[in-house]
């Protein structure tokens, strides 16, 4: 019985391809990968207008909100199901919170007497004021 | 609300337990009913129900237990199954299980539980912990401005549960909740002109008007469905649409957030009001632990210490449990056994072949998971009763986040290092179906502990210098189709649910409670023996009519030999398919068949196949109380070798293991797939051991499967393996020969 050449080294092709894509999954950074892969579309220039706003009014997102120091959340810039889970845990707008822990991952927040955790990309659009700055530092 | 009372010893109630997750509502559950429980799904749904009762004096309560939840809205599963059951089935009293150490969050659901209708209890649950952090309470103010009884408990330690039982005796008898969060003059307008367009609906027949129209306020997708099945439901959802617009404008915010707010700003009042803490919040301990805990650095290093002691304890402290079971039903039961067949006259035939090699044997596999399942659920409820799970998650979130999974996805996948069957039962930690699924269909991909002795076979036949190299080769081969097969379930099957990100309460660190732990164990692993016992055992009894059906040789029933019965024809018809791969012989088919029952009889059925006769068969002379010595020594041993094993799990190592190896057998596999492979031996070996990793783990993971994901995905994964283990184990066959590798 013999097997024909050519099946066989398209074989070890996709299997190195395959190896190939995982590696580049795992090891690459989120946002290279995504540029390879053209996964997501670029956001929106809208967002951004928004963002410099909140920015010019002298909010923070929330992942930049420096470790142990109270915040007053403002604005919930995430969709609606979204919000919901967030209202729901008692992160209203108005609500004082506080980081207990940033490691570059997930932010962990301490609000309304509980410890809350928030994916990265969530607590960059969750915008909030420093309590300093709100009392005119 | 109704109370038959028609027989002081009649009176039966419906109690529904309601609360927040880990508020402590299970903990209630389990010291109101004690082990008169129920454990099932809710129908449709892949959320467990707990039902179960308690009996006092002329009083019967039904208590179900709900699923955990934050709220009653339409937006998760839990939601809505709790809200569901409390609307549609009406029980008679809703006990809202509370943290008090956590009073403000833990109201949110209380009030629009409240807002149901439903009379209702609150049980301050955790008092004891809440009163040392220097809480004080104020029941009676709390109590009147909820409209319901506030008892204070302590499920863990059992405190409370009398005034519970008897608030809810009273409650079940007590007029209507007279409960109304005041939600602000502009908002109440709108509730009041909402009430007036409901008034016509036939809905308010069925549900708290009130109610409708708040709902109506926050856009509820499931109350609009409702309404929008009723006649005249289209302009009512109109007019529910203007009032949201009305109120948007007035407050330039969203109905829903205004609502939210209304309700945290009432509650806020309230616990100022109502509850008295001696000291400012603080850094707590809890937090003090997550410095560390979920520290950027010390994080994943101490999460895979935790998760490699969970691997440790499921695999090395259940061993000896295995292999006492073992021995007690392959020796002395399956002597016994004999012994009374004989005793009938039906000891040479083909029923007592049926009842040791079939019954007792798939008994028996279906009972070597038990010690397995035990320890699993051992490390996993200490995991989550502690909060470290919830930990786990967190610090993993980022690097799971890359291969499309969440954090909680990481666990079941390292259990199945250990064994694949909890780890799909492990699955039930993740917090949606989709990832359920995925990681569901991963797990058998990850090279479980019982493929470990045919590695260790073929590897020391076909790669005497190199079988370490190779072994670790196999397991990173696991967890690199596993990656690949994720990324491409990603992309079709398993779309991400819109990358809402992480959104997760860590509950405070708390000293895990040896009561729930067990009751946690004991209903896993019953629930494991109810569902997949009978697939196993049905596959055993299967396996063993096929080798003791003769099929065109000279055998009789029950007594024929192996390449003359069914099995070796249904063998000898898988052989073609294997060809290609390099081990297409009936024996290779046939020893990959019996893999589909466990992997752990690959290596004997191989032995039994090409005749070479194990030392375990000698049938010595023993008898019944020598048996039953050797049981309960055995027993001890077990015991033994389970605390020896204990220092083992942080890396001590007293025990040895033994190296079984079997030259004859070694010879006749050498020999076989030298004939199978057409001189290129080594790749064939190696091809099969790539097969016995990548296909069906055993029939124990496919019930799994059945019961955890449902049937479409089980016989997916079942032939989705297949198909990948054909086609990656004939590549490395076709390359191995290529390379020629002898």
């Amino acid at each position: 019985m013999s097997i024909p050449l050519w099946p066989t080294l398209w074989l070890a092709l996709t299997a190195l391809l395959a190896l190939g894509l995982v590696l580049l999954v795992v090891l690459l950074p989120a946002e290279s990968r995504r540029r390879l892969l053209g996964r997501r579309e670029a956001q929106p220039a809208v967002i951004d207008e928004r963002a410099q706003a909140f920015l010019a009014a002298g909010l923070l997102p929330l992942s930049d909100c420096p470790r142990d120091r109270t915040a007053c959340l403002r604005c919930l810039q995430v969709d609606r199901c979204v919000v919901h889970r967030l209202l729901e845990l008692g992160l209203t707008p108005g609500v004082e919170l506080r980081v207990v822990q940033d490691n570059g991952g997930p932010m962990l927040v301490s609000v309304r007497g509980s410890r809350v955790a928030l994916g990265r990309d969530l607590a960059d659009n969750l915008w909030v004021e420093m309590g300093d700055r709100a009392n005119g530092k | 609300m109704m109370t038959i009372a028609t027989a002081p010893a009649a009176r039966a109630l419906s109690v529904a337990l309601a609360g927040n997750p880990n508020a402590g509502k299970t903990t209630l559950f389990n010291a109101l009913t004690g082990a008169r429980q129920h454990v099932g799904n809710w129908p449709g749904k892949t959320v467990e129900k707990k039902t179960g009762a308690l009996v006092r004096d002329a009083l019967r309560l039904d208590i179900t237990d709900l699923p955990g939840a934050y709220s009653l809205s339409a937006y998760s599963l839990e939601e809505v199954v709790a809200r569901d059951f409390i609307l549609d089935e009406r029980p008679d009293v809703v006990v809202a299980v509370v943290d008090a150490a956590n009073l403000e969050r833990n109201l949110y659901l209380v009030v629009q539980l409240l807002e149901l209708e439903t009379p209702g209890v609150i049980a301050l649950n955790m008092i004891d912990v809440a009163t040392r952090q220097g809480l004080d309470f104020d029941v009676a103010r709390l109590s009147e401005a909820l409209g319901a009884a506030v008892v204070p408990t302590a499920a863990r330690r059992g405190e409370g549960l009398e005034p519970i039982v008897a608030a809810i005796a009273a409650a079940a008898g007590a007029p209507r909740s007279l409960f109304r969060l005041d939600y602000g003059p502009v908002v109440e307008s709108e509730i009041d002109a909402l009430l007036a367009a409901l008034a016509q609906s036939s809905l308010v027949l069925a549900y708290p008007p009130r109610w409708l129209a708040i709902k109506l306020l926050e856009d509820d997708a499931d109350v609009a469905a409702k309404l929008a099945a009723e006649a005249g439901g289209a302009e009512l959802l109109a007019t529910a649409t203007a009032a949201r617009a009305r109120l948007e404008a007035a407050l330039g915010e969203d109905a829903d957030t205004v609502l939210a707010d209304r309700r945290y700003a009432w509650i806020h009042a309230l616990v100022g009001r109502a509850m008295r803490a001696e000291r400012a919040e603080t850094l707590t301990l809890s937090d003090r632990i997550d410095r560390f805990a979920t520290h950027r650095l010390l994080g994943i290093p101490l999460f895979l210490a935790a998760m490699w002691l969970v691997f440790k304890i499921t695999t090395d402290l259940s061993a000896p449990w295995v292999d006492w079971l073992d021995a007690v039903l392959t020796g002395p039961l399956s002597r016994w056994m004999l012994a009374a067949l004989g005793a009938l006259g039906l000891g040479e035939t083909w029923v007592a072949s049926l009842a040791v090699d079939g019954v007792l044997a798939g008994v028996g596999s279906v009972l070597a998971f038990v010690p397995v399942l035990l320890a699993l659920y051992f490390a996993l409820a200490v995991l989550e009763d502690s909060g470290y799970m919830a930990r786990g998650a967190f610090v993993m979130d980022r690097l799971m986040k890359r291969i499309g999974l969440q954090g909680r996805s990481f666990l079941p996948l390292m259990v199945g290092f250990g064994c694949s069957v909890p780890a799909i039962y492990a699955t039930r930690t993740l917090t949606n179906q989709r990832d359920r699924v995925l990681t569901g269909l991963l797990v058998p991909f990850i090279s479980c502990g019982a493929r470990l002795p045919v590695y260790v076979l073929f590897a020391a036949i076909f790669f005497p210098a190199r079988a370490g190299l190779v072994i670790l080769g196999l397991y990173v081969l696991g967890i690199v189709v596993a990656l690949g097969v994720g990324l491409l379930l990603q992309r079709t099957l398993l779309p991400a649910t819109g990358e809402a990100g992480l959104v997760m309460e860590l509950p405070p660190y708390r000293l895990p409670n040896a009561r729930s732990i067990g009751f946690h164990m004991w209903q896993r692993t019953r629930a494991f023996l109810q569902h997949a016992a009978s697939l196993i055992l049905m596959t055993t009894l299967v396996i063993w009519l096929l080798t003791a059906i003769p099929l065109g040789g000279a055998g009789t029933f029950a007594d024929t030999p192996m390449p003359e019965s069914a099995f070796g024809r249904v063998s000898a018809l898988a052989a073609p398919a294997l060809r290609p791969l390099g081990f297409g012989s009936w024996e290779s088919g046939g020893a990959l068949i019996t893999g589909l029952v466990a992997k752990e009889v690959v290596v004997s059925t191989l032995a039994q196949i090409h005749d070479v006769a194990s030392a375990t068969d000698a049938v010595g002379t023993t008898t019944f109380a020598g048996d039953l010595v050797e049981i309960v020594t055995s027993f001890g041993r077990a015991v033994v070798e389970t605390l020896r094993a204990i220092p083992g799990l942080v890396g001590i190592n007293l025990a040895t293991d033994e190296a079984g190896d079997d030259a004859a057998l070694s010879a006749a596999l050498r020999a076989s797939f030298e004939e199978t492979s057409g001189g290129h031996a080594a790749a064939a070996g190696l091809a099969f051991m790539v097969f016995v990793l990548l296909y069906t783990p055993c029939m124990a993971a496919v019930a799994a499967e059945r019961h955890e994901l449902g049937t479409r995905w089980m016989w997916l994964s079942l032939f989705g393996q297949l198909a990948i283990a054909w086609l990656i184990a004939l590549a490395v066959f076709q390359l191995g020969r290529l390379l020629g590798g002898g």
